[in-house]
């Protein structure tokens, strides 16, 4: 029964029509991935009143397909702005811009989108294979387990992402605090709002991003007149070196889309957070001199996001297919579209609708691949970007910024939190503060928030004797040793 | 000189046609609906069951206005679906905006949570559906009955969600009316994650909408393998059909409720159960914009091409029209003041 449906959903998905949706999808994706602000989110919210119509099969070729091109194509922002192009893409920042600043945005960036298509297949392949397997993994981590997992993050990238641990807590824990701004999610008591309705929503993510880590490049950019602090490279280096980077971290790579994919089906976690758990796995991995270049351009610290955050796309999948439960942002929207296409997602995915399950991986692996090799045509052209003037950049750089707020949350407020959260950034990056730490607290401390308040009201405090916290809990400890101990030599 | 008569005759009975079909809410409101965008505001995320009627009725409501206008929908989620339905009353009364939230929300500006908004202004449409709620229990559990749930010696543990949901009203009145012995593990964000919390053993119970449990393939999976039961009727609508028989056959949650305060707070309160899903409209339209969008509502919910399409996406369709569900909802203020404050202390 396994062979005839993977085989009628190679037949349907090698229609016209299918085909069709998997290159609109991938137009779309690459337009909302590469411009700051736009997210993938955003675009199938756009695309659910036209799918009404559609069959499932083309429906869910343009929106998967768009959802890969958006998790490939973020990339050149972050490389070029030091802006992810959408969330998933805020853990590449942290090595890809300061590989376009040292004129290595070609390797960097082919690297970069080679592992995107090796990662999100191997999402894909893992959706394919383990569905029923990773069943027991999702029913595994409830409340508890999400909680530990998300302070073990938090934890980690303080720790990991910056040479002084003490100011990566402090700024870890200044995003906790900025994330508790809103409505309390048990009580529903308003917290830091100043009496204002425009805060009762929380404090968005996309204003922190752009605030933090865009607009203090704009300033520096006006500083230094362009990205690349070198006037030259050759372009002609990117795409062998790069492809030469990927063979060589080949199981950084495995390893990253294995994170991505856990961390995409487990809800709430999503493929923003397993970025940065893949980020701070790489930097615990490194070695000497090798620890010391990331943050200021090693390619690993590119390669272990990119995989992760495109393998998590398959990863969302499946809590959505298995038990109707949406992995994140973006399933959530996809579940919708489920429904409103007479689709219950549920274990006849696995049984009379097994031939749409089939065809969503197949589209997956086939979006991811031309994903890709668009993003690598366009690679050569778009690394210039790095060497435009300044007085060129600044301008659009500005118009994306503000833009990319305001759609995200349009109210006027929005423009003045971005401009607030740009004198941080600024502030931060003048005295060395880094600011990713900050990103995560803030992205992860509602989801902590939140575990937390579920854990002790159904188990009490006895839920941290559960295996996985204990473990989650042994890991932190690791980790608080060895960054002191190696900083102690 | 006839035939001038004649002209001039017809030229009055035209005219006098052309001002009575003027004069027709019809004709005005094709006026001004035609080329104009309607939105439809969805005060919750995009992705749940209120965002996906919000835009079943985007596609269907337009075709039954005259003009046919284009219909949009905007999710403003936040405060507990407060920030977009204050957008949708604050609005230009013009028939352009209209809001499609949860009905149980006019009893926060009974409790005080929602100061601003004066729902007996508002102009309500009609209401789509009903839920019929239930109270739906791991097997694993011994209770069965509301002697059970009351004497029972370890909490049940209920899921619940933000403090103006149903999925947390409802449990608070199983637990405050009831005197079920409850523990509430609130913050789930909808009832979707607390059905995964119910299949990971993390609670033991949801109050929930009888078609919730059906739509969500996780419930309904625990549903027909036994590993939860629904083990009380709570009232509201009619229950959907594949449960129709054995909610009839469950204790009802009223007949536990020994306080006749209680007892008559919970029946108001799930009076509104049977309206819970209204469209409504800014407050002081205009009275032929206002027929129109009631007359449109009406007429899209019977639509056989609208029942069908929302049946299919697992809604339970129990229809009131503009009036009925004025009526019903805003009888929560007709309250006499003791069971109003009572319905204020259970809910608080």
């Amino acid at each position: 029964m396994a062979f005839e449906a993977f085989f009628e959903a190679l037949a349907i998905t090698f229609t016209l029509p299918v085909l069709g949706g998997i290159l609109l999808g991938l137009l779309l994706g690459l337009v909302f991935g590469a411009v700051p602000g736009l997210n993938a989110v955003l675009g199938i919210v756009l695309l659910l009143p036209f799918v009404w119509s559609l069959s499932p099969f083309v429906a869910f070729a343009i929106m998967l397909s768009l959802v890969s091109a958006v998790h490939t194509s973020n990339t050149f922002p972050a490389f070029f702005f030091n802006v992810p192009g959408s969330p998933s893409a805020a853990a590449t920042i942290l090595d890809g811009y300061p590989m376009a600043r040292n004129g290595d945005a070609a390797r960097g960036l082919t690297a970069a989108f080679m592992v995107s298509a090796v990662g999100g297949i191997i999402g894909a392949l893992v959706l394919l294979v383990a569905l029923p397997a990773l069943q027991p993994v999702v029913l595994a981590f409830a409340a508890p387990e999400r909680f530990m997992l998300v302070v073990l993050g938090i934890l980690m990238i303080s720790f990991l992402s910056g040479a002084k641990p003490v100011k990566g807590l402090t700024a870890g824990a200044l995003g906790l605090w900025l994330g508790t701004v809103g409505q309390d999610p048990q009580l529903g008591v308003a917290r830091y709002t100043f009496g204002s309705d425009y805060l009762l929503d929380g404090i968005q993510t996309v204003p922190i991003i752009m605030g933090l880590f865009a607009l203090p490049e704009v300033v520096s950019l006006a500083i230094r007149g362009r990205i690349a602090e070198r006037t030259h490279v050759d372009m002609g280096e990117g795409f062998r070196p790069g492809l030469r980077a990927c063979i060589a971290n080949r199981w950084l790579m495995v390893r990253s889309a294995v994170v991505g994919v856990v961390g995409g089906a487990i809800p709430g976690i999503g493929g923003t957070a397993a970025a940065f758990y893949a980020y701070g796995m790489a930097v615990q991995g490194a070695e000497g001199a090798e620890r010391e270049r990331f943050g200021k351009g090693e390619i690993k610290g590119v390669i272990a996001p990119e995989s992760a955050n495109n393998a998590s796309a398959g990863g969302e999948l499946v809590p959505l297919l298995a038990f109707g439960v949406p992995g994140g942002a973006t399933s959530a929207i996809l579940l919708a579209a489920f429904l409103i296409l007479g689709v219950n997602p549920g274990p006849e995915m696995l049984g009379e609708k097994l031939s749409l399950s089939f065809s969503m991986v197949i589209v997956l692996v086939l979006s991811n691949l031309l994903a890709t090799a668009v993003c690598i045509a366009i690679t050569r052209p778009a690394a210039r970007i790095a060497f435009l003037k300044s007085n060129l950049l600044i301008p659009a750089l500005l118009l994306f910024v503000l833009f990319g707020s305001y759609v995200a949350y349009p109210h006027p407020y929005t423009l003045v939190l971005t401009l607030l959260f740009g004198v941080l950034g600024y502030l931060m990056m003048r005295f060395d503060w880094a600011r990713a730490p900050l990103l995560v607290g803030f992205i992860l401390g509602p989801l902590a928030e939140n575990n937390l308040a579920i854990s002790l009201a159904s188990y009490g405090v006895a839920f941290l004797t559960r295996p996985i916290p204990l473990v989650c809990i042994a890991v932190m400890i690791m980790v608080v040793f060895v960054s002191v101990r190696r900083r102690g030599h | 000189m006839k035939t001038h008569r004649t002209i001039r005759g017809i030229t009055l009975v035209a005219a006098a046609a052309a001002l009575i079909f003027a004069g027709s809410p019809q004709a005005g409101a094709a006026d001004f609906y035609a080329g104009k965008t309607i939105t439809i505001v969805c005060p919750y995320s995009t992705g749940g069951t209120y965002d996906r009627m919000s835009r079943l009725a985007a596609k269907f409501l337009p075709r039954h206005i005259p003009g046919n206008p284009a219909a949009i929908v905007h999710n403003r989620p936040g405060a507990g679906g407060v920030i977009g339905l204050r957008s949708v009353y604050k609005a230009e009364p013009d028939g352009l905006s209209l809001i499609h939230f949860t009905s149980p929300m006019v009893v926060r500006s009974l409790t005080g949570g929602i100061k601003d908004i004066d729902f007996k202004k508002l102009t309500w449409l009609g209401s789509v559906g009903g839920a019929h709620y239930i109270f739906a229990l791991r097997s694993n559990r011994p209770e069965r009955t509301i002697k059970d749930f009351q004497t029972t010696k370890t909490p049940i543990r209920v899921g619940a969600s933000g403090p103006s949901s149903l999925l947390t009203q409802a449990p608070k009145f199983l637990q405050r009316a009831g005197k079920f012995n409850i523990r509430l593990v609130p913050g789930y964000k909808g009832y979707n994650p607390m059905a995964l919390a119910m299949k990971q053993d993390e609670v033991d119970a949801v109050s929930t909408a009888g078609s919730a449990v059906m739509v969500n393939s996780a419930t309904r999976e625990m549903h027909k393998d036994g590993t939860i039961k629904l083990v009380l009727s709570m009232g509201g609508a009619p229950p959907p059909d594949p449960l129709k028989a054995e909610v009839a056959a469950l204790p009802k949650f009223v007949d536990g409720i020994a306080d006749p305060k209680d007892r008559d707070a919970w029946v108001a309160f799930s009076g509104l159960l049977s309206a819970s899903r209204p469209f409504g409209a800014t407050p002081g339209l205009p009275a032929d914009r206002a027929a129109i969008l009631k007359k449109a509502m009406a007429d899209m919910m019977a639509d056989p091409e609208f029942r069908k399409t929302a049946t299919d996406q697992g809604f339970v369709l129990n229809t009131l029209n503009a009036q009925e569900a004025e009526k019903l909802i805003l009888s929560v203020f007709n309250l006499p003041a003791d069971i109003q404050d009572r319905l204020k202390t259970l809910l608080k």
